[in-house]
């Protein structure tokens, strides 16, 4: 088991900017998820790592060795770099049966014959594979398959396990059950992961820490907990399903509050410091952010309203999702989205319909405030402007 | 650290110093790259400039000489030069379309589907594949030519027609030229087509695709990288193929381009007219550059993965009735291209004369037996057949590899390699190479040994091997070879334990069809090696020429036999050798894994 | 072919039996007559002592090899050295001689082929100055004792007696090109370069060869059909698919016929202006590495022996006196067809050659 750092790493393709710099540091058994939107370099991140993609300058450290280092012109090669790798594809052999498959890296590193078939069979025992022992390793079910993969990168007991989206090549009951899998073997081996995937409960529901990535940046980092509810920019914040996101500018920070106007309604809120990820200063351009789900709908200004915000509109739109009812609601010159659980529109019913006046209402503890800077006002969706800084867990 | 820090933050440049890819390890590997391709351009890409060159040169060698561009003004302005072109590139490119197609469906029938006796279609192809042209066109020469002749007897019953109408002409010139290009079409479609998943074909018969119209949708694009590669390969080849179209062509008046090649460098001069015959040969490498051109933009950068390491299912799928169809076509196209002319051939050996019903005699044995050269010859072209062709199998296999996983300047590389040697029409082959060697130092001094003859027959069938073999490296998918170097293997053992297996039925396929290239060379031998070694093709050759045609059909046919009997040794004790490791390793495996199991129970 | 196969059989059992009687015993006993008068034998076994002396055991020839029969019948005779041909055509011939003159591995002794080839070799001096053992006379050398033109072929006309009678049979090309042939007759085709292109080439040139066969080939051209190779005229005609065949090449009919074919020949087959013939030339290379030997094998196709050998194998020995072949009458009895002399022709037929190419549509 090993600690990972990535220090200032970046990656040209031609002109083109794979990755912009990444610093990340992974403990050792610490699972880490690289989520992202497809392009945004989080594969090529993790291939570097494997040593699949040469980077084009910085320094990626295993445990106690560097494997690469641009300046000082250390590459070691992937056979070397004692990883396991499962690839979306799941890259299984035409031409192996399922043993061979799993025995194939032993026999890579010299484990002697009948050493290297128990350890097989034990972890062909441990994915529940080993009555398929002979077969083709391709002639299995996808979810079989997957299993295979992951055999054949844990029988090393690699120091580093490294994961290409290996779910996404499955149907989704499958998903959740390899997913489990994927969990189990990790907290029975502890090994330390990297795991890339632009799904986002796969990232929640596996990492002890995530990793936001766009366009060759990472964005933010943080425990599945944090990123979910204090993202740090629009951009995670909207990748992590904060449909409103309302602009918005500090008024004042006193005691351990934050006061702030929204642009398109001109009200003002107060909100404790906490809502925000990171500290602002009167003056400052945030987004008001919340989840559709996290809002109650009012057909009349509530009597008792919590702490948070209260906004006052009109019922523009009304979408029904079978499980849930999704209004668009106009307040001021904001758009706002708010979804209705079954229970709750059903007893609701009869006042939601397009053109009544609602009152929506969210709890403090559920509204994140995003810095976006100290420029002058943006359009409600715009997106921020890449920073070109890295960001990320790097001490 | 702060020195990082006080980078501009968007501006951030690559060093300027000697990049990552040049340094360490990486500037080793590339100094011995680049030393591999200047040997290659050396070898594969001298002589067809060499023969260039020639065109402009008059001299006692090709190349040599004082610049003149008379021969090549005087070539180019004959209006037959013209003719010949454009019949030989009707010829060429109709029959390796008709190959090619009869080809990749008997490919198709044969790895598919499973019509009855779909595994003879292999061995028949590769037994067919070894009778020479020559025989091969003799042969259909009398099924169609003369009062004796099966067809005009036919067609004298029939209609009452007499003569040998059906004898010559371009009908009959394209189904013979076609029957013989069969095999190769074949063997080289039938390994890319076996490492085709069975899902993609299902796929497009779930998206609403007919049988055919899946066969015709999906599986054949998904062929185009090789088939395109045969296709300029063939049609290359087709436009210097001799024998055949002289049998057929020369009675209705066709003539071709290696014709007028061959005259133009033969006819009555003092000098051989070099320049001439160069400026010809531009003609054919202005073809093969702008077929390789079209080739390489209608492929373009696609990817032609079907090796992708899921879900793998090769397995063929019943047809139903209409398999006996296809078994029918296998049926005519192996009559075609080899039972009736290879019958004739059996019986023209035992004949007094070729064709001729004057009785039956062994004489023709005898004597090739009693000549004391022959068993060595037959050794002599087996051992350069099976080392030329696996080396050259495996030279094609390294560079198409190199080619798929490299950048664009390998895969120029490998292009040009693998394409330079079919631009030089056959006839000027050797000549190409020894006068394009003859300057080179280290080559200089080999000219003449067996080493030459094999280095220049590597160059020769290079390309034949590179199309058997680039297809097949292009449907392996990446990921399968990242994942072995994630588990542990080098390079190289990545490639010996991944890519060679995977690919394996291409490359005995171009191992099989560059080895019969070999064997098939006329002009190699008689220009690089010593007059005391040569090969059966050009012994039997010979004597075709001094007219015991019987005595050539005698030593080719023993040929036949010894590729037959060896090859078939060969491919069981293969087939027995890797039977007996498997089952090795299986039992080892089990033993193991059921004691294992034995104690965890206890 | 059984005759052929006969005297191979002989041959084969001749060579053990010389081995064992002792090459000595052979060498002292003489020749016997068999290749010329005894101080000509003496010179031939000095020449075989010297070359074996030497360690010559081994003569290359580039070039069309002979029938089997005569070297056979030279290895039979001198037993320790061996001759083997390399068919290489003119091109290829000058190439690889070029390559051995630059690297300076020499492989070839003799270069062997028709006139025009070998005697341009002889001209760009390619060849050594040799002395005949024979008395060969002046016209069968050439190029300053450089070439010997050891053999002749002859062309006539093939027919097939089956169908039609040898007497009926037409005796010139100005018949051949009448009305009554037509459809008739099968040559191989001139397109294809070779001694048919050759053959019309010369009856463009010399001129007066021109005003004897004007108007021959535009009238063959009408008439024939073409084949494609020298041997398939003469099997078309044996398998009865056509009456005639033209340009027919006398050791190919020899052997057809002996197989017993029903085919005659008819020669000479002329226009006033002699018979299609045409010369086979030899030359010792500069450099050769096996002078002695190859010396010994040129002079041997000059010998008695040698002429018969030839003569037996179809082609015409020239010596004067011998007997053409298949009982055909001595060369110097024969009305041959004018050519050039040797070195005014390897340049002056070149174009005509093209011509009769481009004429048959090659």
């Amino acid at each position: 088991m090993s600690s990972l750092t990535v220090h200032s790493l970046h990656k040209y393709f031609g002109a083109f900017h794979a990755i912009k710099g990444a610093d990340l540091q992974v403990a050792e058994g610490e699972f880490v998820t690289l989520l992202g939107e497809s392009g945004c370099g989080k594969t090529t991140s993790l291939r570097c790592i494997a040593g699949l993609e040469m980077p084009s300058s910085g320094r990626i450290v295993i445990g106690d060795r560097v494997v690469f280092d641009g300046e000082r012109r250390i590459e070691i090669q992937p056979e070397k770099r004692e990883t396991g790798m499962v690839f979306q594809s799941y890259a299984l052999w035409p031409h192996l049966t399922v043993i061979e498959t799993v025995l194939y890296p032993l026999r890579r590193r010299k484990v002697n014959s009948s050493e290297a078939i128990s350890r097989a069979r034990e972890i062909l025992e441990i994915v529940g594979l080993e009555q398929f022992a002979n077969r083709a390793a391709t002639s299995l079910s996808g979810g079989q398959q997957q299993r295979v993969a992951l055999a054949r990168a844990l029988v090393i007991r690699p120091q580093l396990m490294l994961y290409d989206e290996p779910l996404s090549n499955l149907d989704p009951s499958l998903r959740r059950q390899v997913r489990d899998e994927i969990l189990r073997l990790h907290r029975l081996n502890g090994t330390t992961s990297v795991y890339v995937t632009h799904d986002l409960e796969e990232a929640m529901h596996l990492s002890d820490r995530i990793v936001v990535m766009q366009s060759g940046l990472l964005e933010q980092t943080g425990t599945p907990a944090e990123i979910f509810t204090r993202p740090t920019n629009e951009f995670v914040a909207k990748f992590v399903g904060f449909e409103n996101l309302l602009p918005a500018r500090v008024v004042s920070t006193a005691g351990g509050d934050i006061e702030f106007e929204i642009d398109a309604t001109g009200e003002r809120a107060t909100l404790p410091a906490s809502a925000s990820a990171k500290p602002v200063i009167a003056g400052d351009r945030v987004s008001v952010a919340f989840r559709s789900a996290n809002a109650l709908l009012h057909g009349e200004r509530p009597a008792d309203p919590v702490p948070g915000l209260l906004f006052r509109g009109t019922i523009n739109r009304v979408d029904f999702l079978g499980s849930r009812n999704e209004y668009r609601i106009v307040s001021g010159d904001a758009h706002l989205r708010v979804t209705e659980s079954e229970r709750a529109y059903r007893r609701e019913a009869m006042r939601r319909d397009a053109g009544a006046e609602a009152w929506v209402e969210v709890e403090a503890d559920l509204v994140s405030i995003i810095p976006t800077g100290t420029a002058d006002v943006r359009k409600c969706d715009a997106r921020p402007v890449p920073k070109f800084t890295a960001t990320g867990a790097a001490a | 650290m702060t020195e990082r820090a006080t980078m501009p933050l968007v501006g951030w440049m690559r060093p300027d110093r000697l990049p990552a890819d040049w340094r360490g390890e990486r500037l080793i590997a590339r100094i011995l790259l680049g030393a591999a391709i200047a040997v290659l351009f050396v070898l594969f890409l001298l002589p067809p400039i060499m023969m260039a060159l020639a065109a402009f040169r008059v001299g006692n060698l090709a190349g040599q000489g004082d610049w003149s561009i008379g021969p090549f003004l005087e070539t180019l302005g004959r209006a037959s030069t013209w003719r010949v072109a454009l019949n030989s590139i009707i010829l060429s490119a109709a029959s390796s379309l008709g190959a090619l197609a009869m080809g990749t469906f008997l490919a198709w029938v044969s790895v598919r589907t499973t019509t009855p006796l779909r595994r003879l279609i292999t061995p028949a192809m590769a037994v067919i594949l070894v009778m020479p042209s020559l025989f091969y066109g003799l042969g259909w020469y009398l099924v169609v030519n003369g009062n004796a002749a099966p067809v005009n007897i036919l067609l004298r019953s029939l209609f009452g027609i007499t003569g040998s109408p059906l004898g010559s002409g371009w009908p009959i010139m394209l189904v013979v030229v076609i029957g013989y290009v069969i095999p190769v079409g074949y063997l080289f479609m039938v390994g890319p087509m076996a490492r085709m998943d069975a899902a993609l074909d299902d796929a497009a018969r779930m998206s609403g695709a007919s049988r055919t119209a899946a066969f015709f949708t999906v599986t054949l694009p998904l062929l185009r990288p090789t088939m395109f590669g045969v296709f300029v390969l063939m049609t290359s080849y087709g436009f210097s193929a001799f024998e055949l179209p002289l049998l057929f062509g020369i009675q209705a008046d066709i003539h071709v381009f290696s014709t007028a090649v061959y005259t133009t460098l033969t006819g009555q001069d003092a000098i051989p007219n070099y320049a001439g015959a160069s400026t010809l040969s531009l003609i054919l490498m202005a073809l093969v550059i702008g077929l390789v051109v079209v080739r390489s933009f209608v492929l373009g950068s696609r990817r032609y993965s079907t090796i992708t390491g899921k879900g793998f299912r090769p397995e063929p799928k019943d047809y139903g009735r209409i398999q006996w169809a296809f078994l029918a076509v296998f049926v005519i196209a192996v009559c075609w291209a080899g039972i009736i002319p290879l019958a004739q051939m059996i019986i023209g050996s035992f004949q007094p004369l070729f064709g001729l019903s004057l009785g039956f005699t062994t004489a023709n044995y005898e004597a090739v037996l009693s000549e004391r050269r022959t068993a060595s010859t037959i050794m002599l072209t087996l051992v350069l057949a099976a080392s030329g062709g696996f080396l050259a199998a495996s030279v094609a296999l390294v560079m198409s590899h190199m080619a798929t996983r490299g950048g664009q300047f390998l895969r120029f590389v490998a292009a040009v390699v693998s394409w330079a040697p079919v631009a030089i029409p056959g006839i000027l082959l050797g000549l190409a190479l020894i006068t394009a060697y003859l300057p080179v130092p280290g080559l200089r001094s080999l000219i003449g040994t067996p080493f030459m003859l094999l280095i220049g027959f590597i160059v020769v069938v290079t390309p034949i091997a590179t199309r058997a073999i680039e297809g097949g490296v292009l449907q392996i998918s990446p990921e399968l070879e990242e994942s072995a170097r994630i588990s542990g293997a080098s390079k190289v053992v990545t490639f010996f334990t991944v890519v060679v297996p995977l690919v394996l039925p291409s490359f005995l396929a171009g191992w099989f069809i560059a080895g019969i290239g070999v064997a098939g060379n006329l002009s190699l031998p008689v220009l690089l090696s010593s007059p005391t070694m040569q090969t059966v093709a050009v012994q039997a050759y010979d004597a075709y020429r001094q007219g015991y045609a019987t005595q050539a059909a005698a030593l080719f046919l023993l040929l036949m036999l010894a590729v037959a009997v060896v090859g078939g040794i060969a491919w069981g004790l293969a087939f027995i050798i890797t039977f007996l490791v498997k089952r090795a390793q299986r039992t080892r495996i089990d033993r193991v894994m059921t004691s294992t199991g034995r104690e965890k129970h206890a | 072919m059984l005759k052929r196969h006969a005297k191979r059989l002989a041959t084969a059992l001749a060579i053990p039996l010389a081995l064992t009687a002792g090459g000595a015993a052979a060498l002292a006993d003489g020749y016997d007559g068999a290749l010329g008068t005894p101080e000509q034998e003496a010179k031939f076994q000095a020449l075989y002592e010297a070359a074996l002396g030497a360690g010559q055991t081994r003569v290359i020839a580039y070039g069309p090899p002979p029938a089997k029969v005569v070297l056979d019948t030279f290895h039979a005779r001198f037993p320790k050295i061996e001759v083997i041909y390399q068919q290489l055509q003119s091109a290829e011939r000058l190439a690889k001689l070029e390559q051995e003159k630059q690297t300076g591995n020499f492989v070839a002794d003799i270069a062997s082929d028709g006139r025009t080839p070998v005697v341009s070799m002889a001209v760009d001096g390619w060849c050594q100055q040799r002395e005949h053992i024979m008395d060969v006379p002046e016209a069968w050398s050439g190029v300053n004792g450089t070439v010997q033109f050891q053999q002749v072929a002859v062309f006539g006309l093939a027919v097939n007696t089956n169908l039609l009678a040898i007497e009926d049979a037409p005796k010139s090309w100005r018949e051949l090109t009448s009305e009554q042939w037509k459809g008739k007759v099968v040559m191989v085709s001139p397109a294809a370069g070779g001694a048919a292109a050759y053959t019309f080439a010369q009856m463009d040139h010399p001129d007066e060869n021109d005003r004897k066969y004007d108007g021959i080939k535009e009238g063959i051209k009408e008439n024939i059909s073409l084949v494609a190779r020298d041997a398939l005229v003469l099997q078309e005609v044996a398998a009865g698919n056509y009456p005639i065949g033209a340009l027919a090449y006398y050791p190919y009919f020899v052997q057809i016929k002996a197989q017993g074919a029903p085919i005659e020949f008819v020669f000479p087959f002329t226009e006033g202006g002699g018979n299609m013939w045409t010369k086979s030339a030899q030359c010792l290379i500069q450099n050769a590495p096996n002078p002695i030997a190859a010396d010994l094998y040129m002079n041997w196709e000059f010998s008695k022996e040698g002429q018969q050998t030839l003569s037996d194998s179809g082609l015409y020995p020239v010596m004067p006196g011998t007997p053409g072949p298949g009982g055909l009458p001595p060369l110097d009895t024969v009305d041959l067809m004018e050519q050039l002399p040797d070195e005014q022709a390897i340049k002056a037929y070149g174009p005509y050659v093209r011509e009769v190419i481009a004429f048959f549509g090659g």
